[in-house]
Formats: C-alpha cells, sequence, structure tokens
C-alpha cells in the first residue's frame, strides 16, 4: 500500500466520522425520545398511584402527581391478604423455578445427544404437544380430580412446569456445545451425571438465565389457575390478591346494595395504578441480574438446530 | 322386531309425556327443621370468599340447622370456573348465573332443574308476594320455553331511570336560572350551540364541547330508543333500538350537531376514560356541559350523616360517586340534574335497568329428587329476604342489631357505646332476592331524595326488555353488534352519510337481525 493511498484513506475515515457522529447523535436522540415514549406510560402509572383520587381521573400528561397521596399504598398495605400474597406468590415461584430447571434440563440433555435411541420420536412427541392441548376441562379433571391437588402450588406449578418450547430451545444449545468436552471428562471418569453438572451446566448460564426468566414471568403473574385450583383464601397467590383488593374497592359497581354500602374514598383509578406497581416492581428488579445473559441465549437456543 | 322397537318407542314417549303432564307432588316439598343438612351455597356473589369461622356464617347455620359450605367464585371468571367445576363433578346445590346467555345455556345443558312456580309459593310465599308486588314480571326472566327454572333477582335501582346532569353555572349564562333547565330537545339544543360557541367557561378560547357519549343517550332517548336494547315499537312488537326508524333523525341531529363542534371528538372513546365506569372525564374537566354518565344514586348530595370529626369520613351518606368527584372538581354548586329531554313526538327517556335484573338463582340438577331440600333451601332464601330482622343482621351489618336506633333521615345509626364490628361484607352471598323495600328502609334518605326529584321517574330504555337469549342470537350477534356500533360512529362523525342508516337497517336485518326479531317477538306475544 502506498502513502498516498494511505492519506486517502486517512482522510475519507475524517469525513465519515464526521458524518457517522451526526448520525450517531441524531440515532441517539431518535433512540432516547423512542425509549421516554416506552418510558413514559409507566411514568404516568406511577405518578398516578401516588395522585389523591379526586385529580387522578383528570385528564392531561402527567409529569408530577398534582396533589399527593399515599391512599392508594395504604390501603394495598392494609389489606392483610397482601402481604400473604406476596408470600405465597415467591413460594410459587422458587418451587416452580427449580422444578422446571430440573424439569428442562433432565428432558433436553438427552435429546441432545446424537445416539440417543428413538430420539426424533421422543422429540416429536413433545414437540406435538406445542400444537395439541388437552384443553381446560380434561386439565382440570387430571390435576383436581385425578391427581387431588386442589389446594396444593402443585396445581399451579405442575402443569406447565416442563413447557415444550424451552426443552426444544434448551436442547439446541446443549447441541452447540463440543462433544470434546465431555468426552475429556469422561476420560477423567466422570458419570454422565456428573458431566451434565460439572461441564455442561457451568456453562449453559445464557440458557438457563433464559428460561429462568421465563419460567419466573410466569410463575408470578399466576392467576387462572389459582382462581380454578386455590379455594383457600390463605393460600391466594398475589396477582388474585391485588386482583380482589381492586375489586372490593369498586363494589358500588352493580347494585344498590353496594352503592349504599361503599364509603371508601380512594380512588379505583390509582388503587389500580397502585396495584399494577406492586405487582411489576419486584419482577423488574430481577430483570438486571438476567439480562446479560438473555439475547445470548434466545439467540442461541433459537438459531442452530 | 322392528314392530317390538316401535311399540317400546312409543311407550317410552307416552310415559315421559305422561310425567311431563303430571302435578308436581308439592307435599313432598316441606322440610323437617330438625334434620340438619348441608347445603353448598352460592346462591350469590361476591368479591372476596367469605372467612371460615365467620360469625354471620354460624349465625345462619344455627338459625336454619344446617351446615353451609360456602362456595366462592372470582366473579370476572364466574362462568369459565363454574363450568369446569362442575364437569370436574362438584356442583353447589343453589347458585347463581349472572345473565341471560348463562341461565340459557345451563338450563339448556340439563345442569339446572325446574323449579316449578307453585313450588316457589308454597315454600317461600312471602318472598313470592312482594317479588311480584315489585315486578309481576320478574319470573319471566327465569323461565324458558314456559317453565320456570329458579329465583329472580330483581333490582331496586331500576324504579329511577338516568337523567343527564348540566353545569349550571353555563345554563346560567344562557338564561337558566334558579333551578331552570332545558326541557325540550330544541331548548336543548339552543343551548348546546351557546356551549360550544359562546366561551361558557370565560376564559377567552374557544375550548368547550357541549355533549360526549353518555349525553347522547337522552338524545337518542328523545326519538323513542335506544340505540342499544329492545323497545316496544307501540303495537305491541319488539324492535331492536338500532334499527328503530327514529334513530335516523337522531343521528341526523348528532352528525349535524359534530360537524357544528358541539360534540367532543374524543366521545368515541368513552367518557370514563378507564376510570370508574360512572364518571365523565371531559365533564370533570370542564369540557363538556352536559352528561348523562351515571344512575341516580352516583348523583346524590351529601346526606349530612354523622362524621367523624378528625377525618370527616363515616358519615351515613356521602356523596354519591359520582357526585363526590365532581363536587371537588367543578364543584358541586355548579351541577344541576336536568331532565330526559321531549323530543318532537313528545317522547323522551335515558338509560334505566329495569325493576328485575337478569341474574338468575337456580338449583342444581342433583336435588330433582330432594324436594326437602329444596324446600329448605327456598325457606332460606324467603326467611332472609322477606323478614327484616334477619335480613338486617346479613346485610353488611353485625349481629347485634338490637344496638341500633332508626333516624328517619339515616336510617340505623349505632347506639352510644355501641362499635360496629366490620364482619366484611355478607350482603351479596345471602341476599339473594335483593328486597328493594327493604334497602330503601335502612337508607331512606338517598331514595326519598331520589324520589323528590320527577327527572328520575320520566321513564326511561331498559335493557332487559328482552331479557332472554334467543336461540339464534349466539350465532350472529357478536357481528351484528360491531356493525351497528361502527355505524353509528361512522353517521355521526360525517364519515358516512346520513342516508346509509337506511343501508345499515336493511343489512343487519340480512345478517340475522330478522330471525332474532322474530324470536323475541314470538317471546314478547307469548307472555
Amino acid at each position: 500500500m502506498t502513502k498516498a493511498k494511505k492519506k486517502m484513506k486517512g482522510s475519507t475515515r475524517v469525513l465519515e466520522n464526521r458524518g457517522e457522529g451526526l448520525f450517531q447523535t441524531i440515532l441517539t436522540i431518535v433512540f432516547l425520545l423512542m425509549g421516554l415514549t416506552f418510558l413514559y406510560p409507566y411514568w404516568h402509572v406511577l405518578v398516578t398511584s401516588f395522585t389523591s383520587p379526586d385529580y387522578a381521573s383528570a385528564a392531561g400528561f402527567k409529569l408530577w402527581p398534582q396533589s399527593w397521596s399515599w391512599d392508594a399504598y395504604i390501603r394495598m398495605f392494609n389489606a392483610s391478604y397482601l402481604w400473604k400474597g406476596y408470600a405465597n406468590t415467591i413460594k410459587v415461584v422458587l418451587l416452580g423455578w427449580s422444578c422446571s430447571l430440573v424439569g428442562v434440563v433432565l428432558s433436553s440433555y438427552p435429546l441432545s445427544k446424537k445416539d440417543l435411541p428413538f430420539r426424533g420420536l421422543f422429540t416429536g412427541m413433545i414437540i406435538t404437544t406445542m400444537f395439541i392441548s388437552g384443553g381446560m376441562i380434561p386439565t382440570y379433571l387430571l390435576v383436581n380430580n385425578t391427581l387431588g391437588m386442589r389446594n396444593s402450588y402443585f396445581a399451579i406449578i405442575l402443569p406447565a412446569c416442563v413447557s415444550s418450547s424451552h426443552v426444544i430451545i434448551a436442547r439446541n444449545y446443549f447441541m452447540t456445545l463440543p462433544t470434546e468436552l465431555e468426552e475429556a471428562a469422561t476420560i477423567d471418569g466422570a458419570s454422565s451425571l456428573q458431566v451434565l453438572v460439572r461441564v455442561i451446566l457451568p456453562l449453559s448460564m445464557p440458557i438457563l438465565a433464559t428460561i429462568s426468566l421465563w419460567v419466573i414471568v410466569s410463575n408470578w403473574n399466576a392467576y387462572f389457575n389459582c382462581l380454578l385450583y386455590i379455594t383457600d383464601p390463605n393460600k391466594y397467590v398475589l396477582q388474585v390478591v391485588l386482583r380482589r383488593i381492586i375489586l372490593t374497592d369498586s363494589k358500588e359497581m352493580t347494585s344498590v346494595a353496594e352503592a349504599v354500602a361503599n364509603q371508601t374514598d380512594t380512588d379505583i383509578v390509582t388503587l389500580r395504578a397502585a396495584s399494577i406497581m406492586l405487582a411489576t416492581i419486584p419482577i423488574i428488579c430481577v430483570y438486571p441480574f438476567l439480562q446479560k445473559y438473555f439475547v445470548k441465549g434466545v439467540l442461541i437456543g433459537s438459531l442452530k438446530g | 322386531m322392528k314392530k317390538w322397537l316401535a311399540m317400546l318407542t312409543a311407550l317410552v314417549m307416552l310415559m315421559s309425556v305422561a310425567g311431563a303432564l303430571a302435578e308436581v307432588d308439592l307435599s313432598a316439598y316441606v322440610s323437617d327443621p330438625a334434620e340438619k343438612i348441608t347445603i353448598a351455597w352460592l346462591a350469590g356473589h361476591d368479591t372476596e370468599p367469605i372467612a371460615e369461622g365467620d360469625t354471620v356464617v354460624k349465625w345462619l347455620e344455627e338459625k336454619f340447622n344446617v351446615t353451609l359450605d360456602m362456595w366462592f367464585l372470582e366473579r370476572e371468571n364466574y362462568d369459565e370456573l363454574l363450568t369446569t367445576r362442575i364437569m370436574g363433578g362438584e356442583i353447589p346445590d343453589v347458585f347463581m348465573l349472572q345473565n341471560a346467555t348463562q341461565f340459557s345455556k345451563f338450563v339448556k345443558q340439563g345442569v339446572v332443574m325446574e323449579l316449578p312456580l307453585e313450588v316457589v309459593k308454597q315454600c317461600m310465599p312471602e318472598g313470592y308476594a312482594w317479588l311480584i308486588e315489585y315486578d309481576p314480571g320478574c319470573f319471566d326472566n327465569v323461565s324458558y320455553n314456559g317453565k320456570n327454572y329458579g329465583l329472580p333477582r330483581v333490582n331496586g335501582d331500576g324504579y329511577f331511570n338516568y337523567a343527564p346532569f348540566w353545569r349550571a353555572d353555563w345554563l346560567k349564562k344562557f338564561g337558566y336560572d334558579n333551578g331552570k333547565v332545558p326541557m325540550t330537545l330544541e331548548e336543548c339544543e339552543e343551548v348546546f350551540y351557546h356551549f360550544a360557541n359562546d366561551d361558557p367557561d370565560g376564559d377567552g378560547i374557544k375550548n368547550t364541547y357541549a355533549l360526549s357519549n353518555t349525553g347522547m343517550n337522552p338524545i337518542f332517548g328523545a326519538f323513542g330508543a335506544l340505540p342499544d336494547r329492545w323497545v316496544d315499537d307501540g303495537e305491541g312488537n319488539l324492535v331492536y333500538g338500532a334499527v328503530y326508524p327514529g334513530m335516523k333523525d337522531a343521528l341526523a341531529l348528532l352528525a349535524k350537531w359534530y360537524k357544528d363542534g358541539l360534540i367532543d371528538p374524543e366521545f368515541i372513546t368513552g367518557e370514563n376514560q378507564g376510570g370508574y365506569w360512572a364518571l365523565s372525564v371531559p365533564f370533570e374537566n370542564g369540557q363538556i356541559g352536559f352528561s348523562s354518565s351515571g344512575a341516580y344514586y352516583h348523583l346524590a348530595p351529601d346526606f349530612d350523616g354523622p362524621k367523624n370529626e378528625e377525618t370527616g369520613e363515616g358519615g351515613n351518606f356521602q356523596y354519591g360517586r359520582t357526585m363526590r368527584t365532581f363536587a371537588s372538581t367543578v364543584g358541586y354548586e355548579n351541577m344541576i340534574i336536568g331532565f330526559n329531554p321531549t323530543g318532537p313526538d313528545g317522547k323522551q327517556g335515558g338509560e334505566s335497568w329495569g325493576l328485575t335484573t337478569d341474574e338468575a338463582v337456580v338449583f342444581s340438577y342433583k336435588l330433582k329428587d330432594q324436594p326437602a331440600k329444596v324446600a329448605r333451601i327456598l325457606e332460606m332464601i324467603n326467611t332472609i329476604g322477606s323478614d327484616f330482622d334477619t335480613w338486617l343482621k346479613i346485610w353488611n351489618w353485625d349481629l347485634e342489631s338490637d344496638q341500633y336506633d332508626y333516624d328517619e333521615l339515616l336510617g340505623y345509626v349505632a347506639k352510644e357505646g355501641h362499635e360496629r364490628v366490620d364482619e366484611g361484607s355478607h350482603t351479596n352471598m345471602f341476599n339473594t332476592l335483593q328486597n328493594p323495600f327493604f334497602a330503601m328502609k335502612v337508607k331512606p334518605a338517598q331514595y326519598e331524595w331520589a324520589k323528590s326529584l320527577p327527572q328520575f321517574r320520566t321513564g326511561g330504555y331498559s335493557n332487559t326488555m328482552l331479557p332472554i337469549t334467543t336461540a339464534s342470537m349466539p350465532n350472529y350477534w357478536t357481528s351484528m353488534d360491531t356493525l351497528r356500533q361502527t355505524t353509528y360512529v361512522a353517521i355521526i362523525t360525517g364519515e358516512m352519510p346520513v342516508d346509509s342508516f337506511d343501508s345499515f337497517v336493511e343489512s343487519w336485518y340480512q345478517m340475522g337481525g330478522k330471525v332474532i326479531t322474530e324470536e323475541a317477538n314470538e317471546w314478547y306475544h307469548s307472555k
């Protein structure tokens, strides 16, 4: 490469950089604005939850509460079921999370081995369930009548414990790991289980984190299964409790008795906003810890197969 | 062989006909109070389950010598949850259904037993008497093909129709003073133009409208119908409001108003904007001066009940829900309750709930062979619904009802030294029949206030005019309803010419409206 050429290249790079700099600035502004438009609805809900009820339903762009009030949160925290709901949900999440991880890993790891007998058949059977489901009533009969899980958290956790899509994604991830690693460990005398636990799993953090996030979020949001199988109010999970607090407060909705009976001053709008905050903040706090694995896990798991 | 079969079939048919014709054996419907029975109870609904060991439940169990197995189903997913539980083999002995669709579904599927009216009359004589007194047609809502299948739930609020309300301070600027309000459609129109054009809020900016979404109901009503419910066409036939001939004139007027800037263009998304359903956000914000967003009790003033002096809370009566918000935004003195305006043919009316709801209380098919149990349940429902003292105790009250004094204005006020024990609500779980006469007794001020206002008795269009789901409705109704809504909005906003109403009517009838209207009238004429 001659000097002249080098020089030319250098100058175009300067030009490029200038143009790029401007482009970068515009991009930054555009994405910042876009980010703000995503953030604003959430901010609006947060502000509404702190606004006094009389102003809560007023129209317009809200950056700050017109008049501060803790009413909604006080009402929420005073509902005795709330704390129990949190505790129960955490139980469901932890239990569901561990069951799911064990189930997913134990079913996907063998499927990733090319020498597994009937591998295609098993994979096919698992994939089939993604398209054909038993429907609500057969599921209910199985869980409630056959397994007798009424009022047990396993009724919420087990039906969706090992999701077929998670199995497929995890299987695809395991298939990308070099078999030499396992061979080396085997030569050193490790059993299959030891290979899985000592070699494969430490390398699988991205996929485990991804699946964890999905499982945690879905167990955190458990609602309908709780309505269906849990009849003991002491065992209600958070989402059901929050829903109930809101409903109790909007009692005057329908009939005369309700209209006259209700004396509460806290507006349903602020309550709803506060409940959204209480339901989402804990789960949002989990995200930053898992996010760095998240994108990687989804991509690797889904692309190769 | 074939002959045999034919004869056998004929015999079976004959027997079933004979069975159907047989008189109900009323003597079986008697219960022995000494025998303790268990009742799976869902003859009401509530927002939260009743706690275990609840004192009111215990009291009822002792009083009626029963064991109550209290059911609870979330209201939002009621139908799904109930269906699933029944399929799973469990069924409450007595349960509530939320609407006509659920009622016809469960009756058709045979989940619900027939409950002959003679049985009702025998086992709950007082309850039957006041039900008929309040609404002679109330059992229509729980009958199917001429047979009775349950108990109706009446609605005390249905006695009053919706009335629109105005900004009094705006009206005053245009000549309506001292409680006077526009009475006819023409008078309303004149004021509406002032509201939109002559700066009623005095801020020098043209930022006001006359009305939004719910304010249109009284306008439709002045032309003889509401678009989303059935009306009698005056000749004894039911016709659906959306295709009622008068609606074309109403739409023409509304389209003109929209063009002239009288209607808040945000009317399409509704007035409550995601908040409590009976609120009007544009009214609160001073954008409109006319609305009809709630029932009478939402608009009740602040009756001066005894309140906690520190917090200002706890009076027996506070503002109705809507009025409370308006009082703190536009100001109580700036509100006035108006009349549903009379139209060119003298018609008037707003929304109304009707005297009887479309909810039904029904009995499990498993009780078909247990008349004594049916009798006991009916007696319970009768006593709670017809004996004032019993009713008072379960009505969100405490069991020591003798610790209260009766006040003409305030209803029941606790005696000095007695503090009400909050047991949570039992109102809805046990107040099966919703006796409106009792509710009026407990909160006299609100009822007396509403009765004193003729605004609430101009008559209205009730959505229980046709309380049943006709056979063809499930097949067509959703798409017909979408067509109605989009056409109405399009005509009002000028997207479609007013004359397209005629082609809308035609396609509405073609899409299934013809069959459904015939079915509706068949039911209506058989009443």
